[in-house]
């Protein structure tokens, strides 16, 4: 307990230096939200009056204490743009990203462990072979190009699946499925390509071990020492890699998104970030970051509890 | 036969419950926009695409035809003095919530515009609107300070739309998501970003049996995905068709492009103001530098024309067939410049957004240019510092694309006068100026095309814009599809149907 | 070395590649048939053929001149990123680990923030704030990079630290710099290396992103995210455009990926 504890408290500068910069960054880059929003043909007028709403005529530094000083009671404040709430937005957007997350992960999932133990439990064959060409290949290839090309073979050359937009599955299943079914596969390709390696190595670590050897030496089938026996220890380092997969997902997301406008975090940040919308932008951006640090400690804990060797040594 | 007892039976709003009680599907069109809208609310709306759900959601109280003629809308107009504007309203109307659309109604939406505490980014489409005094119950007076020609159009436009007062204070900040108006279609749902659906109010001024039962507004930001979901039936309307794909379409007999010329021009302005271009001969060099046509061709692939002016071909009565002025030749550029002293290529930089059309315009200007004896950089900004950039001046040469008014002054007035809003060349020519102002109070037409045909020739003399074409605007439909297309690009579809 | 990762066949692969890419951004410009700026409005999105061997872009320009052209710049910016995080974040990584204390709290802490941060998106604010260029591209990348090779720098310099040779050393009277100079730098240096190498794979993804979103390259100087985002306006038209740049990426970056792959197979006896 006290060691979670005292890494939940280290994490605190990191999330301040990341308020910090984020905030830096954004009052940095030219344009203001006033001027994205107004346009072309603003009345000088508007502009003033909009600017001195949103306090946007501020010094920085009061406006970064305003906004922090909220932030530690829990509220995001408004977006610029659209006037909502920015923890409902951010939150709205959450959902469809924490789905295609998890598509992703199903079918990556699906992939990458069958695919890694049989190269492992078949080493240098054919098979190992392919799930290395696999592997390379998946990990070689820019999403949005994979994206593209999905597009272009399942949507456009064969209209069988819609190549973009949501449809929340409560509204109606089966055409949530069928949005989900081309982002989910360009986001889990990457993530399958990572963690069918990670498998084939953590499997082939735990085949040379002594009581894998023994096991094999008291005549159990290589089938059942695998499946049985090897499995659950080798399974240790993917659930790590996964639970890293799964932190990285927030950020990595944007591109998938962008190509398939997916109204998730990603894009909504993007989205932002173009309109200058600072609240959105940074509120995004913290609880990103905020779920990262908090999946990898996560991680972190769930190997110690996954290996008591872990625990002894510490 | 069948056709006929459906529509008898759809007639009354009471036999439509029931018959979606039985489970008939409602008519649902099936829309696919550019992006999904910020806001609902007209009194904040400034993205261009968001018109597209406004003109179906929100009335105005004059309307505008396809040609620029202004008929009643939900008011008659009258102008018995100059700087008195009478609206009345016609009687028994009501918003989507029942509340009546009346004098008072009208007055107390005009003010919220007008007030500086609401910020709303109408306010300085009203010019010298001074009061809005209510003088009977559907009779509403706008009481100017200086005569304003344009206010009719004005009210034509998103400054003209009205809105549940009632409905403005029940929902606070909210409004912006569930806004209430009185046109054709009321919100029925909104899933941000994903489906924006709308449904047949029966209270509509034109009568309630109209377009369809449902409007759903998908936002597809891809054009290739828009087109493809068109071609497979997803969808049965999508805006802002790729002039790439016009040819390839001529053989799909499922699906229909139309096409108009726009009102605006896309012209790209030259910064008046700092070396090089404070010369006016090397600004008339890069303009003899550019081929219009082979952009025309190349980039926009035959559709909309070349632009010499900024009259637009879709104001008839303004616009001169036969304007010609002295067009791309490269060797007049040369010359041009050798008379402006410059022999080394001279470097110059071209500041476009990431749109992939205006990099492609970008592209060939640079190619063309550095021919003809300039040195072209081309600088990509994102969309949002456009505005800094030519408001600052800090540029060469800046795309500064217009959407247009039907009135030849919203093209020139704003943007050749010395202090109008989108002179961003900085350019100062006072016979302009003045040509112009006589030409925005003159009553006669041919006295006022006349002084705007000096004002285009003039213009090519001073070159403080580049003119380079005036986009088609190109929609497409299913082919059963009927519906009206306007110069502005906006849908109104309370007269789709299918055929 | 050299000769046993060439006699595997897959780091062989690997070299193979990048020798390729290589090859092509030093040699490609003066071998490709046409300038890669050289337009032709009369022969705009031609298919492939004897004339144009990956067909024409909507501007008329030579497909396969403007990949060879856009080696050069993906390997530049790639190698570029990487050195220069790797100039920065090793030195902080180093002197993190090998100190430790407060110095590696307030170093590792700042680490930590960059890294929590989504780095399509901090690479995509720098190159916002900077404007869109060549060199700021560079600089938001090596920006992402950084943390990463701090934290691999530091983890080394963490577990040299406390091994006999350095106690020796530091018995015998040598300051701290001299000791990370001549002592953990060369017995940390090829974890380092590893990292590095699979980082240029990502760096160059990470480029063709920003070029796609129109903050990268600036045009029309050719790069392969760059040609990708202008073909996606033409794939109903012209798909051989989205096919080769995307095809060109993959090869690059698969290359890296193999001969990172073998690096570590090298340098890692435990594996």
């Amino acid at each position: 307990m006290r060691v979670i504890g005292s890494r939940l408290l280290s994490l605190l500068p990191v999330l301040f230096g990341l308020c910090l910069l984020s905030f830096a960054l954004l009052a940095l880059v030219p344009g203001d939200p006033v001027t994205a929003m107004l346009g072309m043909e603003a009345d000088p007028a508007a502009v003033a009056t909009l600017r001195a709403k949103f306090a946007l005529d501020q010094p920085l530094p009061v406006r970064f204490i305003a906004w922090f000083g909220h932030v530690l009671i829990g509220d995001l404040g408004r977006s610029i743009q659209t006037g909502r709430p920015v923890t409902a937005t951010v939150l709205t957007a959450l959902v469809p990203t924490l789905q295609l997350g998890l598509a992703a992960l199903v079918v990556s999932l699906c992939i990458a462990i069958p695919a890694g133990i049989i190269a492992a439990a078949r080493r240098n064959s054919a098979a190992d072979m392919a799930v290395s060409i696999m592997a390379l290949t998946g990990l070689s290839l820019p999403s949005f190009w994979l994206g593209i090309l999905l597009i272009v073979a399942l949507s456009i050359r064969l209209p069988l699946l819609p190549s973009s937009g949501y449809v929340p599955v409560l509204t109606d299943p089966l055409e949530a499925l069928r949005h989900i079914i081309l982002p989910a596969l360009t986001l889990g390709a990457g993530m399958a390509a990572a963690t069918m390696r990670m498998t084939r190595a953590a499997m082939l670590d735990v085949l040379s071990m002594d009581y894998i050897r023994t096991a094999r030496a008291k005549g159990l089938s290589r089938r059942r020492v695998v499946w049985r026996h090897a499995l659950r220890n080798a399974l240790l380092p993917v659930v790590t890699l996964v639970g890293l997969q799964l932190g990285q997902l927030l950020g990595g997301v944007v591109i998938t998104e962008s190509v398939f406008a997916w109204p998730g975090i990603g894009k909504l940040t993007v989205d932002a970030i173009f309109a200058r919308d600072y609240p959105v932008v940074q509120g995004a951006i913290l609880v990103t970051a905020t779920l990262f640090v908090l999946t990898n400690l996560a991680t972190d804990l769930l190997y110690t509890v996954l290996d008591p060797r872990l625990r002894v040594r510490r | 036969m069948l056709e006929m007892t459906r529509r008898a039976l759809l007639a009354t709003p009471v036999v439509l419950a029931a018959g979606a009680a039985l489970g008939q599907t409602p008519k649902t069109l099936t829309i696919g926009v550019v992006s999904d809208p910020v806001t609902l609310d007209p009194a904040f709306s400034a993205s261009f695409f968001e018109n597209a759900v406004f003109y179906c959601l929100h009335e105005t109280l004059l309307v505008a035809a396809p040609d620029g003629s202004i008929s009643p809308g939900l008011a008659t107009h009258s102008n018995p003095e100059p700087m008195r504007h009478v609206l009345t309203l016609r009687p028994g109307l009501t918003y989507h919530d029942g509340t009546p659309v009346d004098a008072a109604s009208v007055k107390a939406n005009l003010d919220r515009y007008l007030d500086p505490a609401t910020a709303s980014i109408r306010k300085a489409d009203f010019g010298p609107l001074a009061d809005v005094v209510v003088t009977g119950p559907l009779v509403v007076e706008l009481r100017m300070s200086a005569p304003y020609a344009p206010l009719p159009l004005v009210l034509t436009n998103r400054a003209g739309m009205v809105v549940s007062m009632a409905a403005v204070k029940r929902l606070g900040a909210d409004f912006a998501t569930q806004a209430v108006g009185c046109g054709p279609y009321k919100l029925r749902s909104w899933t941000k970003n994903s489906e924006l659906v709308l449904e047949r109010f029966d209270g509509y001024w034109r009568g309630p049996n109209h377009g369809f039962d449902r409007l759903a507004f998908r936002p597809i930001p891809d054009e290739t995905v828009r087109l493809a979901n068109l071609r497979s039936g997803t969808l049965q309307l999508i805006d802002a068709l790729p002039p790439q794909s016009v040819a390839g379409l001529a053989q799909d007999r499922s699906v229909r492009v139309s096409q108009m010329p726009s009102l605006g021009f896309n012209a790209w302005s030259f910064n008046v103001t700092r070396k090089p271009f404070d010369d006016p001969r090397v600004r008339r060099a890069f303009a003899a530098a550019v081929d219009p046509s082979v952009i025309q061709r190349v980039v926009y692939f035959g559709t909309g024309e070349v632009a010499h002016g900024p009259l637009s071909p879709a104001v008839g009565w303004a616009f001169d067939k036969a304007y010609a002025p002295p067009g791309f030749d490269p060797a007049r550029a040369k010359a041009l410049l050798a008379e402006a002293g410059i022999t080394a290529p001279l470097p110059v930089s071209i500041t476009v957004t990431n749109s992939p059309q205006m990099v492609r315009i970008a592209q060939v200007a640079q190619a063309q240019a550095n021919q003809a004896g300039f040195k072209v950089e081309v600088k990509q900004i994102d969309p949002t510092s456009l505005i800094t950039v030519l408001r600052q001046r800090d540029f060469d040469i800046c795309m500064s694309p217009w959407s247009g008014r039907y009135d030849p002054d919203g093209n020139t007035y704003f943007w050749f006068t010395k202090d109008g809003p989108n002179n961003f060349a900085g350019y100062d020519n006072p016979q302009v100026t003045t040509w112009l102002q006589q030409a925005r109070t003159e009553a006669d037409q041919a006295k006022r095309v006349d002084l705007y045909h000096k004002v285009q020739d003039q213009l090519a003399q001073d070159a403080p814009v580049l003119f380079l074409h005036f986009d088609a605007i190109i929609q497409a439909s299913s082919a059963k599809l009927s519906w009206t297309q306007y110069p502005d690009a906006v849908w109104r579809l309370y007269d789709a149907k299918l055929v | 070395m050299l000769r046993r990762l060439l006699i595997a066949p897959r780091s062989a692969l690997g070299v193979l590649l990048v020798t390729i890419t290589l090859f092509a951004g030093a040699f490609g410009p003066a071998l490709s048939p046409y300038g890669p700026n050289e337009p032709d409005f009369a022969a705009t999105l031609s298919p492939p053929s004897a004339t144009h061997w990956l067909g024409t872009d909507d501007l008329g320009r030579d497909t396969l001149s403007r990949i060879l052209s856009g080696a050069r710049v993906s390997l530049l910016v790639g190698v570029v990123s990487v050195a220069a995080g790797l100039l920065l974040g090793g030195p902080i990584g180093l002197v993190a680990g090998y100190a430790g204390g407060w110095t590696d709290s307030v170093l590792m802490r700042c680490m930590d923030v960059l890294l929590a941060f989504p780095g399509l998106l901090l690479a995509l604010g720098i190159t916002a704030v900077l404007g869109a260029s060549l060199v700021n591209t560079v600089i938001a990348i090596a920006a992402v990079n950084l943390p990463v090779l701090a934290r691999v720098a530091r983890g080394q310099a963490m577990s040299v630290r406390s091994r006999e040779y350095i106690t020796a050393e530091r018995a015998l009277g040598f300051g701290s710099a001299t000791i990370l100079w001549r002592c953990v730098l060369p017995n940390t240096a090829s974890p380092i290396l590893v990292q590095a190498s699979l980082l240029l794979a990502s760096s160059i993804i990470t480029e063709a992103y920003l070029s796609f979103l129109g903050l990268g390259v600036q045009p029309p100087t050719p790069s392969w995210g760059n040609m990708l985002h202008d073909a996606i306006g033409f794939l109903d038209q012209a798909v051989w455009l989205a096919w080769f740049p995307g095809i060109a990426i993959f090869i690059t970056v698969l290359g890296f990926n193999l001969l990172g792959d073998a690096l570590r197979d090298q340098l890692d006896p435990h594996d």
